[in-house]
Protein backbone atom coordinates (compact mmCIF):
# COMPACT_ATOMS: atom_id res chain seq x y z
CA UNK A 1 0.00 0.00 0.00
CA UNK A 2 2.71 2.16 1.34
CA UNK A 3 4.77 1.68 -2.40
CA UNK A 4 1.88 1.80 -4.78
CA UNK A 5 1.29 5.23 -2.64
CA UNK A 6 4.70 6.53 -2.74
CA UNK A 7 4.58 5.20 -6.80
CA UNK A 8 0.81 7.57 -7.60
CA UNK A 9 2.91 10.13 -5.69
CA UNK A 10 5.74 10.17 -7.65
CA UNK A 11 3.28 9.96 -10.71
CA UNK A 12 1.52 12.95 -9.94
CA UNK A 13 3.99 15.10 -9.12
CA UNK A 14 6.54 14.10 -11.93
CA UNK A 15 3.54 14.72 -14.16
CA UNK A 16 2.37 17.88 -13.05
CA UNK A 17 5.98 19.97 -12.87
CA UNK A 18 7.06 18.21 -16.31
CA UNK A 19 3.63 20.00 -17.60
CA UNK A 20 3.78 23.01 -15.63
CA UNK A 21 7.70 23.65 -16.50
CA UNK A 22 7.44 22.83 -20.91
CA UNK A 23 4.32 25.22 -20.32
CA UNK A 24 6.19 27.96 -18.77
CA UNK A 25 9.67 27.22 -20.75
CA UNK A 26 7.60 27.70 -24.24
CA UNK A 27 6.85 31.82 -23.22
CA UNK A 28 9.58 33.22 -20.72
CA UNK A 29 8.21 36.23 -21.36
CA UNK A 30 5.04 35.95 -19.90
CA UNK A 31 6.07 34.12 -16.60
CA UNK A 32 9.08 37.24 -16.32
CA UNK A 33 5.64 39.29 -16.59
CA UNK A 34 4.10 36.96 -14.15
CA UNK A 35 7.15 37.30 -11.68
CA UNK A 36 7.31 41.19 -12.15
CA UNK A 37 3.32 41.13 -11.03
CA UNK A 38 4.69 39.76 -7.99
CA UNK A 39 6.82 42.01 -6.72
CA UNK A 40 8.39 39.41 -4.66
CA UNK A 41 11.79 38.48 -6.24
CA UNK A 42 14.48 40.85 -6.48
CA UNK A 43 14.60 42.66 -10.21
CA UNK A 44 18.71 41.63 -10.75
CA UNK A 45 17.76 38.08 -10.59
CA UNK A 46 14.33 38.17 -11.80
CA UNK A 47 15.33 37.32 -15.39
CA UNK A 48 17.57 34.60 -14.45
CA UNK A 49 14.45 33.19 -12.19
CA UNK A 50 12.27 33.28 -15.57
CA UNK A 51 14.43 31.44 -16.94
CA UNK A 52 15.52 29.05 -14.55
CA UNK A 53 12.70 28.17 -12.78
CA UNK A 54 10.62 26.61 -15.16
CA UNK A 55 13.62 24.34 -16.55
CA UNK A 56 14.38 23.15 -12.92
CA UNK A 57 10.40 21.96 -12.67
CA UNK A 58 10.96 20.23 -16.05
CA UNK A 59 14.24 18.48 -14.87
CA UNK A 60 12.89 17.61 -11.31
CA UNK A 61 9.20 16.51 -13.13
CA UNK A 62 11.13 13.97 -15.51
CA UNK A 63 13.83 12.63 -13.06
CA UNK A 64 10.29 11.83 -10.55
CA UNK A 65 8.92 10.25 -13.46
CA UNK A 66 12.17 8.04 -14.40
CA UNK A 67 12.18 7.34 -11.22
CA UNK A 68 16.22 8.21 -11.00
CA UNK A 69 17.52 10.56 -7.68
CA UNK A 70 13.60 10.99 -6.81
CA UNK A 71 13.90 11.91 -3.33
CA UNK A 72 16.26 14.12 -3.99
CA UNK A 73 14.22 15.98 -6.96
CA UNK A 74 10.99 15.63 -4.08
CA UNK A 75 13.19 17.31 -1.84
CA UNK A 76 14.07 20.27 -4.65
CA UNK A 77 10.25 20.13 -5.65
CA UNK A 78 9.33 20.70 -1.84
CA UNK A 79 11.64 23.61 -1.31
CA UNK A 80 10.35 25.44 -4.96
CA UNK A 81 6.84 24.73 -3.60
CA UNK A 82 7.39 26.45 -0.02
CA UNK A 83 9.23 29.68 -2.48
CA UNK A 84 5.73 29.44 -4.29
CA UNK A 85 3.37 29.57 -1.52
CA UNK A 86 5.44 32.33 0.59
CA UNK A 87 5.15 34.02 -3.06
CA UNK A 88 1.38 33.69 -3.32
CA UNK A 89 0.66 34.56 1.25
CA UNK A 90 2.66 37.68 0.41
CA UNK A 91 0.84 38.78 -2.64
CA UNK A 92 -2.51 37.73 -0.51
CA UNK A 93 -0.52 39.91 2.76
CA UNK A 94 -0.77 42.86 0.43
CA UNK A 95 -4.13 42.45 -1.57
CA UNK A 96 -3.25 41.97 -5.03
CA UNK A 97 -5.06 40.30 -7.02
CA UNK A 98 -2.67 38.67 -9.74
CA UNK A 99 -2.18 35.54 -12.08
CA UNK A 100 -0.40 32.73 -10.10
CA UNK A 101 1.69 31.86 -13.48
CA UNK A 102 2.24 28.02 -11.88
CA UNK A 103 0.60 26.33 -15.53
CA UNK A 104 2.31 28.98 -17.88
CA UNK A 105 -0.05 28.90 -21.38
CA UNK A 106 -1.70 25.66 -20.31
CA UNK A 107 -3.77 27.49 -17.77
CA UNK A 108 -5.17 29.24 -20.68
CA UNK A 109 -5.46 26.31 -22.99
CA UNK A 110 -7.00 24.10 -20.64
CA UNK A 111 -9.05 26.58 -18.32
CA UNK A 112 -6.85 25.81 -15.27
CA UNK A 113 -7.32 27.67 -12.06
CA UNK A 114 -4.11 30.42 -12.07
CA UNK A 115 -4.81 32.70 -9.74
CA UNK A 116 -2.93 33.82 -6.44
CA UNK A 117 -5.28 32.84 -3.79
CA UNK A 118 -6.20 30.38 -1.00
CA UNK A 119 -6.89 27.70 -3.36
CA UNK A 120 -3.02 27.88 -5.02
CA UNK A 121 -1.68 28.09 -1.57
CA UNK A 122 -3.46 25.07 -0.37
CA UNK A 123 -2.93 22.99 -3.82
CA UNK A 124 1.16 23.58 -3.29
CA UNK A 125 0.86 22.86 0.24
CA UNK A 126 -0.41 19.46 -1.03
CA UNK A 127 2.31 19.60 -3.07
CA UNK A 128 4.80 20.16 -0.29
CA UNK A 129 3.49 16.89 1.77
CA UNK A 130 3.76 14.67 -1.41
CA UNK A 131 6.56 16.16 -1.29
CA UNK A 132 8.22 15.35 1.99
CA UNK A 133 6.46 11.33 1.67
CA UNK A 134 8.53 10.79 -1.29
CA UNK A 135 11.46 12.35 0.41
CA UNK A 136 11.14 9.23 3.22
CA UNK A 137 9.85 6.89 0.89
CA UNK A 138 11.79 3.65 0.29
CA UNK A 139 9.80 2.36 -2.40
CA UNK A 140 11.42 1.90 -5.55
CA UNK A 141 8.39 0.24 -7.86
CA UNK A 142 8.27 0.93 -11.82
CA UNK A 143 10.90 3.20 -11.12
CA UNK A 144 14.59 3.70 -12.94
CA UNK A 145 16.39 2.75 -9.57
CA UNK A 146 15.37 -0.40 -9.15
CA UNK A 147 15.91 -1.70 -12.57
CA UNK A 148 19.31 -0.33 -12.56
CA UNK A 149 19.59 -1.76 -9.09
CA UNK A 150 18.64 -5.40 -10.49
CA UNK A 151 20.61 -5.35 -13.21
CA UNK A 152 23.71 -4.53 -11.15
CA UNK A 153 22.95 -7.52 -8.95
CA UNK A 154 22.55 -9.60 -12.04
CA UNK A 155 25.86 -8.81 -13.52
CA UNK A 156 27.13 -9.55 -10.09
CA UNK B 1 29.83 7.77 0.74
CA UNK B 2 27.93 9.15 3.52
CA UNK B 3 24.00 9.85 2.98
CA UNK B 4 24.53 13.24 3.58
CA UNK B 5 26.98 13.89 0.81
CA UNK B 6 25.39 11.67 -1.52
CA UNK B 7 22.14 13.98 -1.14
CA UNK B 8 24.19 17.07 -1.57
CA UNK B 9 25.79 15.99 -4.69
CA UNK B 10 22.69 14.66 -6.11
CA UNK B 11 21.36 17.86 -5.51
CA UNK B 12 24.11 20.06 -7.31
CA UNK B 13 23.74 17.54 -10.41
CA UNK B 14 19.85 17.94 -10.28
CA UNK B 15 20.26 21.88 -9.77
CA UNK B 16 23.47 21.58 -13.05
CA UNK B 17 21.64 20.18 -15.10
CA UNK B 18 18.55 22.56 -15.01
CA UNK B 19 21.13 25.27 -15.31
CA UNK B 20 23.23 24.05 -18.03
CA UNK B 21 19.76 23.31 -20.24
CA UNK B 22 18.02 26.56 -19.30
CA UNK B 23 20.75 28.42 -20.05
CA UNK B 24 21.64 26.43 -23.31
CA UNK B 25 17.78 26.93 -24.96
CA UNK B 26 17.97 30.11 -23.86
CA UNK B 27 20.91 30.90 -25.63
CA UNK B 28 19.07 29.35 -28.70
CA UNK B 29 15.37 30.28 -28.62
CA UNK B 30 13.85 32.74 -30.35
CA UNK B 31 11.97 33.93 -27.32
CA UNK B 32 14.62 33.23 -25.07
CA UNK B 33 15.52 36.48 -22.59
CA UNK B 34 18.22 38.75 -22.13
CA UNK B 35 19.93 37.53 -18.54
CA UNK B 36 22.62 39.85 -17.91
CA UNK B 37 22.27 43.53 -18.20
CA UNK B 38 23.04 45.29 -21.17
CA UNK B 39 26.16 46.85 -21.21
CA UNK B 40 27.25 47.37 -25.37
CA UNK B 41 30.64 48.21 -26.13
CA UNK B 42 29.05 51.64 -27.72
CA UNK B 43 27.48 52.72 -24.28
CA UNK B 44 30.89 52.14 -22.44
CA UNK B 45 32.87 54.07 -25.21
CA UNK B 46 30.46 57.25 -25.53
CA UNK B 47 30.39 56.86 -21.42
CA UNK B 48 34.74 57.12 -21.29
CA UNK B 49 34.77 59.61 -23.77
CA UNK B 50 31.74 61.87 -21.60
CA UNK B 51 34.41 61.49 -18.87
CA UNK B 52 37.24 62.43 -20.96
CA UNK B 53 35.18 65.70 -22.38
CA UNK B 54 34.21 66.88 -18.57
CA UNK B 55 37.95 66.32 -17.34
CA UNK B 56 39.31 68.51 -20.41
CA UNK B 57 36.38 71.05 -19.78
Amino acid sequence: MHAKLSFAFRIALGGIFLTAGLAKISDPVQFLQTLREFDFFPEFCIRFIAVYIPWLEFVLGFFMLLGLLYRTSALLLTAINILFILAILSVLIRGMEIDCGCFGLMADVLKLPDSADMKAVIRNTIFVLMGLHLCRSEATIFSLEEYLRKSAGKSE
Amino acid sequence: MNKNRRIFFEILLLLLIALVLSLLYNAVSSTGLRILPRSTPEKALSSHSTSITQGEA
